[in-house]
């Protein structure tokens, strides 16, 4: 197997999904959810099955920018633009009185707008400062020049992700691709799996380097990948497994996080694999000292 | 390398108490004489007295897995003379106050940032909550006066602090804490003791004049002499009227401790809160909900463990055997360690959680990969295990390293969501450092001793379809 040698079509295959992705990111930008935009959302239950399109009939009648979604039969999501607290009790008592709801089974949230900025800013600064901790991390352990395309194969999986995201959410207007607190907490996720993936084979390369042999930088780092694709593979399907198993059984308001997860870490596979060792053997062609 | 003797006993004490504190609510239940089945009373605490061990053992569920309401509120318009951090503690003590009177147990009130307070009320509605935090609370001054209370007074105020003077009784002053305008902890020149000083506004200060004067007529000791400050039902002071005080301001001496006069002072200030109190973000949670996310995530998890035990064993055949033991040792003492020390755990939390089981399965994957290799490339299976645990190590260490460096990011500069994801991701790194590979390198060794253990057939070496 000759990974390495055709590094070029792998690379190819990651824009060709990161592209488009940022085209979406650049042109529509993202679905945002309260925690970002501001406002309120009710993630209501009901005791009997109840259209989506009468309860967006309701609520239009508040005029409060109202959009209703279908979650399952027996349950809508509203999300609304910052409600006063009056406002809210109003339309919590109408819904009531209207509607067959069931509270305990329901869920509401209301995130005012200063919150929401902290944690735009907030959420690309972690991610940040993540990234430069690990980068003089592993130029300790390694060298500079492993730490940063093990960073670079990091934001191939932010970008794959996000991207995902922005197209879910914008181009087929999905509420499963809402950017929220959760969809942070899963980027987070990925960045931790994804460096630990890579890590593992620059482990085997650095081991591999070290032992005298014949075989050029190319021809070890490939030997490398193939000595612990078994590892990587055999993880992250556990992983997967128990993703595919969340994600299907997971209710409305989680599946947009463990689909997030699941991306993320097929993606994470497949950087460490596929793009982060071949671009060592890219940059010590381009620069061979 | 032999087995180690020393480190076999602390794997084997370690998962004793790992398992005694998962199961301490059945040993509670026995020591309570309670049954085994149904809902449990009391909250089971162990205490060790002549260790000075005395804590509740439980699992602490975040608002989204036990329905409830999370409130983050901002206080903004601060009054002059006070900086906002004094300001969020003023309110922090005062929204305590409301909620603690209210009665609702494992309510969470504390300061978050320079402005902010969350409260957590589990198992209230937002309706509810609201209510609690627009109650103010009432600070009121009383003078004692010979008599018994009545029926009114024992309703009006506690009637423990209303009988503390037998043939005495409180009687209402007329002044209450909507005439102070500002308490704060102050120094006695003199004797460099801490102390409160409280200043008036005009009609409180007249009303103040005129009851200092007529109680300092009394000798000190009398109960008549004393100025007696109740906040809602509750009586928080009772001083001794030393002279007249008139002009606006008055100073409250008398065995404070810096804190505890911090603590009168944010008290006497709990007529009024010190600013605007908004509501910055609020969460609800129905009960039912709640119950449902943690049923889902039990499922995923006994649903993960069950693949990756199946995996395991079919991959790595009798080195997944002590993988899977490894992994429920993993999975009992990351258990042990959030009930201990009283971890929330939230969805974020439990995700962080089993993310960490991937990474302890990894530690082992790693392992048993260059065990194979060590076995293929013709070495003795304990020359095999030894060097695969060592050949193994750096990777797992940098991997692992890594992931606490963004764990430490995410606590320290993360929202409260994000703290919970970091916190059981860093415990579960932990521990997985101990049970993947410390347990694990054990274990082989013990293998690697026992003669039936011998056949290369048990590893998936010589079996075509593994390699």
């Amino acid at each position: 197997m000759d990974i390495v040698g055709r590094r070029n079509w792998y690379f190819l295959l990651s824009l060709a999904i990161i592209l488009p992705g940022i085209i979406s990111m650049a042109f529509f930008g993202f679905r945002l959810g309260i925690d970002f935009a501001g406002g309120d959302q009710y993630n209501l239950a009901f005791s009997q099955p109840v259209q989506a399109t009468v309860v967006q009939k309701e609520m239009d009648t508040f005029n409060v920018e109202a959009t209703v979604q279908q979650a399952g039969p027996n349950g809508v999501l509203i999300t609304t633009k910052p409600l006063s607290s009056a406002q809210e009790t109003t339309i919590r008592g109408d819904l009531a009185q209207k509607f067959p709801l069931d509270p305990s089974r329901s869920s509401y949230a209301q995130v005012g707008p200063t919150i929401a900025r902290e944690l735009v800013v907030g959420a690309g600064g972690l991610i940040a400062i993540a990234s430069i901790l690990i980068v003089i991390y592993l130029s300790i352990r390694f060298n500079y020049k492993f730490a940063i395309c093990a960073i670079l194969a990091l934001l191939h999986d932010v970008f794959i992700l996000t991207g995902i995201y922005s197209i879910l959410g914008k181009v087929f207007n999905l509420p499963l691709g809402e950017i929220n607190t959760l969809f942070v907490t899963a980027v987070l996720t990925v960045i931790g799996f994804s460096v630990h993936d890579t890590i593992v084979i620059f482990d085997r390369i650095r081991e591999n380097l070290r032992q005298a042999s014949r075989l050029t930088f190319e021809q070890n780092v490939n030997l490398s990948i193939i000595q612990s694709i078994a590892r990587s593979v055999n993880t992250s399907m556990t992983v997967v497994f128990v993703l595919v198993a969340l994600f299907l059984i997971s209710p409305q308001n989680i599946k947009g996080f463990t689909l997030a997860l699941l991306i993320g870490i097929i993606s994470g596979t497949y950087s460490s694999i596929f793009n982060a060792s071949p671009l060592l053997v890219v940059w010590r062609r381009l620069d061979p000292r | 390398m032999r087995v180690d003797r020393r480190l076999l006993a602390l794997i084997a004490v370690v998962a004793v108490i790992a398992i005694f504190i998962d199961g301490f609510a059945y040993v509670y239940r026995l020591a309570t004489n309670q049954p085994l089945t149904g809902p449990i009373r009391g909250t089971p605490t162990l205490s060790i007295p002549f260790l000075g061990f005395d804590q509740q053992i439980y699992v602490h569920k975040g608002l989204d897995l036990q329905g409830g309401t999370h409130l983050e509120l901002e206080i903004t318009n601060v009054r002059s003379g006070i900086t906002d951090t004094v300001a969020r503690d003023i309110a922090v003590s005062i929204i305590e106050r409301r909620v603690n009177s209210s009665g609702y147990a494992e309510s969470v009130v504390r300061p978050e940032g320079r402005n902010r307070i969350i409260v957590e009320l589990p198992g209230v509605n937002l309706e509810q909550a609201k209510q609690i935090l627009g109650k103010t609370s009432y600070l009121t001054v009383w003078k004692w006066v010979p008599g018994t209370p009545d029926a009114t007074l024992l309703q009006q105020l506690n009637p423990k602090d209303v009988q503390k003077y037998p043939g005495y009784k409180p009687e209402y002053t007329g002044i209450d804490g909507s005439m102070i305008t500002n308490a704060s902890r102050s120094t006695d020149t003199q004797t460099n003791q801490p102390d409160v000083s409280i200043s008036f506004n005009q009609p409180g200060s007249d009303l103040f004049c005129a009851f200092t004067r007529d109680r300092v007529t009394h000798p000190q000791g009398d109960p008549q002499n004393k100025l007696a400050i109740f906040i809602d039902k509750d009586l928080v002071e009772d001083a001794n009227v030393i002279s007249e005080i008139c002009g606006g301001s008055a100073i409250i001496t008398g065995g404070f401790t810096p804190a505890s006069a911090q603590a009168l002072a944010i008290q006497l200030n709990s007529g009024a809160l010190p600013g605007t109190v908004s509501l910055a973000s609020a969460t609800e949670v129905g009960a039912t909900l709640g119950a449902s996310t943690v049923k889902l995530s039990l499922l995923a998890g006994a649903f993960g463990l069950t693949i990756v035990i199946l995996f395991m064993l079919l991959y790595y055949r009798l080195p997944g055997v002590v993988a899977s033991i490894a992994l429920l040792l993993y999975a009992a003492i990351a258990l042990a360690i959030f009930k201990l020390f009283g971890v929330t755990l939230t969805l974020a939390g439990l995700t962080g959680f089993i993310l960490s089981v991937g990474m302890a399965v990894d530690a082992n994957v790693l392992i048993f990969e260059r065990v194979k290799e060590e076995l293929r490339s013709g070495r003795t299976l304990g020359a095999a295990m030894e060097a695969g645990v060592h050949r193994a190590w750096p990777a797992i260490r940098d991997s692992n390293i890594s992931t606490l460096i963004t764990c430490f990011v995410l606590y320290f500069f993360g929202a409260p969501l994000i703290k919970g994801f970091a916190i059981t991701l860093a415990i579960g790194v932990g521990v997985s450092m101990f049970s993947a590979v410390v347990t694990t390198q054990q274990f082989l060794q013990i293998l690697a001793g026992l003669r039936p253990a011998r056949r290369l057939a048990f590893y998936g070496v010589q079996a075509p379809k593994a390699a």
